[in-house]
């Protein structure tokens, strides 16, 4: 009896935090969204207007008009490849650094994290000239490279983490069962180590989807750019036009959250217990 | 004909078409960049009066900056582009980047309608590299509403400092959250640009007049550093000066928590669509002054970057943006910005309100900033003076004895 | 061969290719980077732009800022992600509700957007923060959340935990559900409370993940830029001023390239520095 009370007391404090901490979290976010279905006397009417005003669709049918919907499909076609490439480059290495034993770990290591240890302006100038003389300026594949080696190094460290912790036995198994390394490596490290990957999937798309300054500068024609180099147009000279920017950043959150929530069904326990049954 | 000579001229043919029909490209940036149905507007009409195609990009203000210089350093960009008359084109053209317009401006007509007092923003080494496309100058802003629920006159806004001081404190009730003069002090070029109307309205001035030194810490330049502060500190009469510039101050006006604040003409609009009920209810003066009337110029100019393969057609173009006529369409459409055409500025009808007679009355007696490739860094001593004193970090004795060594040191590179 | 060595064969064979790639381009990338602060504008050898930056007070500010910018950011973040892991790890019902609101939409607004937005809501005037605040009897007044050095760097540590927090969450949560069951119901039996067994089981098992989140939040600390720029500018005065905005302003504002090159050749060297003493930590505990 006093068990169960117990764990629902737990329950209960457990729901109510989660169920606090949301609305915390996601309290800047309902203002955006308010913000983006108001006209601008209200946007910055005193005392604020909270919930009642008349909505309006103004502002998403402003940056309809201006072609969002084209930025919108090129931001998908860079963050999707940025992902894919990031997990793929960093799977093996990764793989090396969690399981095998070998000198020079640790400089090995910090080699590949060296793109990590300068802020991303530093890179600019000389990456924009390299694409420039190889002529992938303004190419999708050319920003996607240059995404790659500060997605890469993420992959790396954090899959890394996630194939330390499958148990040898796992691997053995499936050698004794007569698995070639390819077969050993789909059917039982891959499937365990869904959380971690998903986890990177999931960075290295936001990575690109959320980045300025390099998508900026190398995607030059208009027609190529992303979603936020639109978006910083309504950060003006003389005013934040925060009706288009809200609307913009709105639709913008879609796609990482759908993309989130297929991945984040892989975040599920219980992966490894059923398979190291002994 | 020998035959080289004429595959020559055939080349050279088939390279002018192409040239010809080749597209530039303009970047736009400031406050114009908001605009863009009346830039395809008037870019559309140019493709189709001379078959050249133009691709124009729009970029926030910001970001603008950041892009065109990386732009420019990798000998990459556009073929026409904008450039803030704040300091922008001396910069750029001191590295090189920008070819000069000497000989094509004095080739043109249009070249002495422009503003006389524009062209010293423009020039580097006694060189031209800009076309000064629009402009304008800072004000007071003020709005009536609150001048007539305070008792005061709506017509009769403050001329000098003791009369905005009084007026300012008339104006303010700090218990509602309702203040009289909007202080800038952000960390951004609108305190500078306040500073400087502050100063020249003191009989003070910025640097020598061949920037080679500060001048501002003189009996004039403190006693505007004071002022300014103290309207903050003393008087009581402006919001936490910190956090807000004059673009805050606008929207604060817009609904009757803000009396006063340094504006221009690209306030009008902007004011009116934060709340249409202030049409009527707002106006401009000259900016309230200690010893004699001031005010500081801004604006954008055309440049053309010396990477450009096509500066003919970029020059076209830019001719053709700064015409009497494309103006005068520019002008009747969008009501703003002010023309850098003085023949624009007293012919168009939606001109001749009377706001804009003021800003004309004050335009000839702007100051420009000092067209240095180091002034962005003399600005931020400025802006981090003023905030140390805001700040109370720093007395306003201390804290101008500092920026003017920083300042030097500054120009003595 | 041995299997030792065997093993090392096949791990180079996985690792050096891309380790060969990613340290050429550095190289190649940050070559002219290296050569321009050595040199002056002319071109002549020089060490006056290292001893510029050695000079250079608002660099000695500008180190102490970044300092309690990544302590504030780096505890928050991974703090507030190990709470949320741990709850989000523990309840069933509404979990993709749960999980998409709190891991994912301040990671997902954009930082131009994030930086603009909680501009706006810190705002004293009308400013949403404030108004809700005093509308819930919190505070009294109205607070200047960015009109003062210290309350500015607050504000903006606030906003980074807020836009950052998910990335420790995402990796503990995920780190958290590789944990083996099995291992919890063997110390229960034993007796072991909750509290016992966070301590012996969770965290040791999350070790590895604890790390490199704990690495890679402190270097990205470091070098983010965008929120703190967008907010504040650096300011009031050179309150929020970090090494990175420094960096920037230096190269993109002043247009003092060498100078901007070299204080990012020392940060570099200090973040490489930080790197292998975490690296050592971590190679550590896996060497069998």
């Amino acid at each position: 009896m006093k068990r169960s009370t117990k764990k629902r007391v737990k329950k209960t404090i457990i729901y109510s935090l989660l169920i606090f901490l949301s609305v915390v979290i996601a309290f800047p976010f309902v203002w955006l969204i308010l913000t983006a279905i108001k006209t601008y006397p209200d946007i910055y009417a005193y005392p604020i207007k909270y919930f009642i005003f008349e909505p309006t669709r103004e502002h998403f049918d402003r940056i309809a008009n201006m072609n969002f919907w084209t930025y919108f499909k090129n931001s998908i076609i860079v963050g999707t490849g940025t992902m894919f490439f990031s997990i793929l480059i960093g799977l093996f290495p990764a793989y090396a650094f969690a399981r095998y034993e070998f000198r020079y770990k640790r400089p090995l290591l910090a080699g590949v994290m060296v793109f990590q240890m300068l802020p991303l302006v530093v890179f600019l100038l000389p990456i924009f000239k390299a694409l420039n003389n190889f002529g992938i300026l303004n190419t999708y594949t050319g920003l996607i490279l240059s995404y790659l080696p500060f997605t890469t190094p993420i992959s790396i460290m954090f899959m890394r983490t996630f194939f330390l912790s499958i148990p040898e036995s796992l691997e053995e198994a499936a050698k004794i069962d007569g698995c070639t390394f390819g077969q050993a490596f789909r059917k039982v490290i891959l499937p365990i180590t869904l959380p971690g990957i998903a986890a990177v999937g999931v960075y290295a798309f936001l990575f690109s989807w959320s980045e300025l300054m390099y998508s900026m500068s190398i995607l030059t024609t208009k027609s190529k750019q992303t979603i936020p180099t639109f978006l910083q147009l309504f950060v003006g000279q003389y005013q934040t036009r925060w009706g288009p920017l809200f609307a913009g950043s709105i639709l913008a959150t879609i796609p990482p959250l759908i993309i989130f929530m297929i991945l984040q069904k892989f975040f599920i326990a219980g992966l490894v217990s059923g398979s190291v049954k002994e | 004909m020998r035959k080289s000579t004429l595959l020559v001229l055939l080349m050279l043919v088939v390279l002018s078409f192409t040239a010809v029909s080749q597209v530039i490209n303009i970047w736009i940036g400031g406050q114009v960049a908001e605009l863009d149905e009346t830039w395809n507007m008037i870019v559309g009409k140019f493709e189709k009066e001379t078959g050249i195609k133009v691709e124009v990009q729009l970029f926030g203000f910001d970001i603008y900056y950041d892009k065109l210089l990386t732009a420019l350093q990798a000998g990459q960009g556009p073929d026409l582009a904008f450039a803030d008359l704040g300091g922008w084109v001396p910069t750029f053209a001191e590295k090189g980047w920008l070819a000069p317009m000497g000989s094509l401006l004095d080739s043109w007509d249009g070249t002495d309608e422009i503003w006389p007092n524009l062209w010293p923003t423009v020039l580097h080494n006694g060189e031209r590299y800009g076309l000064p496309w629009y402009t304008d100058c800072r004000l007071l802003l003020y709005n009536q509403t609150m001048f007539d629920q305070a008792g005061l006159d709506r017509n009769n806004p403050p001329e000098t400092w003791e009369e905005m001081v009084f007026q300012a404190v008339k104006l303010t009730d700090a218990s509602k959250r309702v203040f009289g003069y909007g202080v800038s002090g952000t960390k951004t070029e609108h305190t500078t640009l306040a500073y400087i109307i502050f100063l020249y309205g003191a009989g003070g001035q910025l640097l020598t007049d061949d920037y080679s030194a500060a001048a501002f810490n003189t009996p004039e330049g403190l006693r505007a550093l004071k002022f300014y502060t103290d309207l903050a500190l003393t008087y009581g009469v402006s919001p936490n000066a910190v956090t807000y510039n004059e673009d805050d101050y606008r929207n604060m006006m817009a609904q009757n928590r803000v009396a006063m604040a340094v504006g221009g003409p690209w306030s009008f609009p902007l004011i009116e669509t934060a709340n249409p009920a202030i049409v009527n209810n707002y106006s401009v003066s000259i900016h309230p002054y200690g010893a004699a009337p001031a005010s500081v110029l801004g604006g954008w100019a055309l440049v053309i970057p010396s990477a450009s393969k096509n500066k003919e057609n970029a020059w076209e173009l830019a001719k053709y943006l700064t015409s009497f006529d494309t103006w005068m369409t520019w002008i009747e459409a969008k009501g703003g910005p002010m023309p850098t055409r003085q023949d624009v500025c007293f012919a168009a009808p939606v001109l001749q309100d009377p706001k804009w007679k003021v800003i004309f009355d004050t335009f000839p007696h702007a100051v420009s900033r000092p067209p240095i490739p180091q002034y962005p860094q003399v600005s931020e001593q400025i802006q981090i003076m003023i905030q140390d004193v805001l700040l109370g970090k720093a007395t306003p004795e201390n804290a101008i004895k500092i920026a003017e060594a920083n300042v030097n040191a500054i120009l003595g590179k | 061969m041995s299997k030792i060595a065997r093993e090392e064969k096949t791990a180079f064979r996985m690792i050096l290719p891309y380790l060969l790639i990613i340290v050429l381009l550095f190289i190649f990338l940050i070559g002219s980077n290296i050569y321009n602060s050595f040199t002056t504008e002319e071109g002549k050898f020089t060490l006056q732009n290292y001893s510029s930056v050695f000079t250079d007070p608002v660099v000695g500010r500008a180190i102490i800022n970044t300092g309690v910018w990544v302590l504030g950011s780096v505890i928050g973040q991974l703090l507030l992600g190990l709470l949320v892991a741990l709850l989000l790890n523990e309840s069933t019902r509404g979990q993709i509700i749960f999980r998409s609101i709190i891991l994912i939409l301040p990671w997902a607004t954009l930082d131009i957007v994030a930086g603009v937005m909680w501009k706006w809501m810190y705002n004293d005037m009308y400013g949403v923060l404030n108004d809700v605040l005093v509308k819930l009897h919190i505070i009294n007044d109205y607070i200047p959340w960015l009109g003062s050095e210290n309350m500015a760097m607050m504000s903006v540590i606030i906003a980074n935990i807020w836009k950052g927090f998910c990335l420790s969450g995402m990796f503990f949560l995920a780190g958290l559900q590789t944990i083996s069951p099995e291992l919890y119901e063997a110390a229960e039996i034993d007796g072991a409370n909750s509290f016992k067994r966070f301590w012996r089981i969770t965290i040791p098992q999350l070790k590895p993940v604890i790390m490199t989140t704990l690495m890679l939040t402190i270097i990205w600390t470091i070098n983010y830029f965008p929120l703190i720029y967008i907010m504040t500018g650096g300011g009031p005065g050179y309150g929020t001023e970090t090494v990175v905005t420094y960096i920037y302003k230096l190269g993109f504002r002043f247009l003092q390239f060498n100078k901007s090159a070299a204080l990012s050749n020392i940060l570099f060297i200090a973040i490489f520095a930080i790197a292998f003493v975490f690296l050592r930590n971590i190679t550590k505990e896996e060497a069998r």
